[in-house]
């Protein structure tokens, strides 16, 4: 049966069977069914199906089942049932959206206050360090509490000070309220009594104004006597303005001196280090005191013995290959004992960066097009973070989840089983 | 008599709205009238009896609870075989669960199935043939009664597909049941007897 012998379908014929047609489409193929043999014995196959399917019996529904269900009934049109005490349950274990929301907010919170705590923690422990070790230094008391001091001089000056001896203190104090100091710098002699220590210290400081830091680093240079070795000053138009110096600062006065300068704003890196140079130091004297009482060998042979002229000028060739070797160990001592008795501080002085009003220098389209590259440029950065943290973080996730399915599963079927044991408890009831 | 009895009879969606208010008269009422096909609907998509009983439970008690928040959107017809729907679809959704993690055999639930008689055996088992779909649809016609809309709205379909679809379903399970006329031939031919006499 086909619509090319038939005008209608068999799922037309169906549908009018089941009384799915209306109007006109009803009328045109009851009208046809009426009259074709093919599509009636259709319809009584498919009455003959329908007749064996529903021979498919189910069995009733139980008494007790049906009581439980009207119990229920009753006991929630009389007060409240078994079933709404599940609800209320549910509904303190559901969790709302604005509490959701909230828990997200604190979450996030945290997780910020996480990030950022142990940093200004960081910078305003540096700042007071510097208070208290500055104000130490102007009272005379013990800087013992002063963490950072790794200086021998500055252990030294705090023994001197324990042992009952007051007058370094006095003195240094006073050197701090007049900004002279009566020893700027050691002597090589109180450099040679202890084991020598190149100090060097990077410190990076995020400073409000930086002009105005400029002129307080030269203050500081000039009341601990230090110079700077080099200064740079970036002072972009539309950008934060930054400092960049080596200062180079006597090594006794290194841990006020650094003190001062962390209070010019907040710390955002420091890394000091010390190398000692005793050995290099005592090999050169040793070298230098050898080449000296050899200069003086070679001189004396040429007062004292007479020769060949070529003999006399070889003597004197040999003097001044040992003079220049001389001269230059010398040079090499003084930068030593320069290098322990001036400690380097490399200073980065950020500016807290505030965006000024005004178009600047670059124009309208160049600034949308900077806009464009630097949003697609951070656009592929959080892809690539973000592809970079589910992988990093995907394998330890799964293992927790793999680790707490299993339990969070038993302690829901728990509750289930609990709350379906109430309930029936309740009907009971 | 009857029309009268027609005309004071009230429509379940009526009903549904006093429950709504607490009635327990209407609620005895709708449980009344549609026990049989929920329990049906249940009892014949699955493996254990006391679970389709447990699930008929289930399906009214959330009638019960979800009464104040009923809105006449459909039939409630439509409304409780999509609260029937929807507790069965999580009912599988666990079993499959249970099936894979829980080491839930198949045999269990066959065990718990009750005996059923020869006929009843034989359309279940072409029934299960068909595709889930179809069968789908085709129970819903034939034994809920739904018209092709309301299965439409229900199983979220375009209403031909639903004409198509059951079309299929019949034309295949005609084709299933067929061995079976040839094996009892005097139980059908006794059937279309009696049909005939209907006729």
């Amino acid at each position: 049966m086909n619509t090319s012998t038939h005008p209608v379908t068999r799922e037309e014929v169906m549908a009018l069977q089941d009384g799915e047609l209306a109007g006109k489409e009803r009328e045109a193929v009851a009208g046809h069914v009426a009259f074709c043999r093919q599509c009636n014995e259709f319809l009584k196959q498919m009455e003959q199906t329908s007749r064996e399917l529903r021979s498919w019996g189910v069995g009733k529904l139980s008494e007790a089942a049906e009581k439980r269900v009207l119990a229920a009934a009753k006991e929630k049109t009389t007060g409240q049932t078994g079933r709404d005490r599940q609800e209320s349950r549910k509904e303190r274990w559901s969790v709302q959206p604005w509490v959701m929301v909230l828990g997200g907010c604190a979450a996030v919170f945290v997780l910020l206050l996480a990030i950022i705590a142990p940093n200004l923690l960081r910078s305003r422990m540096a700042a007071n360090e510097g208070r208290t070790i500055g104000a130490s230094r102007v009272t005379g008391l013990s800087v013992d509490n002063a963490t950072v001091d790794l200086s021998p001089y500055g252990r030294k000056m705090k023994e001197s000070r324990a042992g009952g001896g007051g007058g370094e203190a006095v003195e240094e104090s006073e050197g701090a309220e007049t900004g002279q100091s009566g020893r700027p710098a050691m002597t090589a002699e109180e450099i040679r009594q202890g084991p020598m220590i190149a100090q060097t210290v990077e410190i990076t400081v995020v400073a409000k104004d930086v002009s105005g830091a400029r002129g307080t680093v030269q203050a500081i240079l000039a009341k601990h006597h230090g110079y700077a070795a080099y200064l740079t000053v970036n002072t972009e138009r539309s950008g934060p303005r930054s400092l960049q110096a080596s200062l180079r600062i006597p090594a006794r006065e290194l841990v006020a001196a650094l003190s001062e300068l962390k209070s010019l704003g907040a710390v955002q890196t420091e890394t000091q280090k010390g190398e000692e140079v005793t050995q290099q130091h005592a090999d050169l004297v040793a070298r230098l005191k050898n080449s000296r009482e050899t200069e003086k060998r070679l001189q004396a042979i040429l007062q004292q013995r007479t020769g060949k002229i070529a003999d006399v000028l070889a003597v004197e060739q040999e003097i001044a290959r040992v003079r220049g070797d001389i001269e230059q160990m010398e040079a090499e001592q003084k930068s030593v004992e320069h290098r322990v008795a001036f400690a380097t501080i490399d200073l980065k002085l950020a500016e807290e960066y505030k965006e000024q009003l005004g178009t600047g220098n670059i124009s309208a389209g160049g600034r949308l097009r900077n806009a464009a590259v630097t949003g697609l440029r951070d656009a592929f950065q959080n892809l690539l973070d973000a592809v970079v943290s589910i992988i990093g973080a995907g394998p330890t996730l799964l293992l927790w989840v793999a680790v707490l399915f299993f339990p969070a599963r038993w302690i829901w079927k728990k509750r289930q089983r609990w709350m379906w044991g109430e309930s029936k408890a309740a009907e009971k009831v | 008599m009857n029309e009268n009895t027609d005309e004071t009879r009230q429509s379940d969606e009526e009903l549904m709205r006093a429950v709504a208010t607490g009635s327990e008269a209407a609620f005895t009422e709708l449980f009344g009238r549609y026990k049989r096909q929920i329990h049906g609907y249940f009892g014949r998509r699955m493996e254990e009896a006391a679970a389709a009983e447990e699930l008929t439970q289930e399906a009214f008690l959330a009638v019960l609870c979800g009464a104040a928040r009923y809105e006449q959107r459909a039939t409630f017809r439509t409304y409780l075989y999509a609260i029937a729907l929807k507790l069965l679809r999580a009912h599988r959704r666990k079993s499959v669960f249970r099936g894979k993690f829980a080491g839930y055999r198949k045999e269990d639930a066959q065990n718990g199935r009750p005996d059923g008689t020869e006929a009843s055996l034989w359309v279940r088992g072409a029934v299960e043939k068909l595709d889930p779909m179809d069968r789908e649809i085709l129970l819903l016609r034939e034994f809920e009664e739904l018209s092709y809309d309301e299965i439409a709205e229900l199983l979220r379909l375009p209403l031909n597909t639903v004409r198509s679809r059951l079309f299929r379903a019949r034309e295949a399970l005609r084709e299933l049941l067929k061995p079976r006329e040839s094996i009892a031939p005097a139980k059908s031919g006794q059937e279309s007897a009696e049909t005939g006499e209907r006729a």
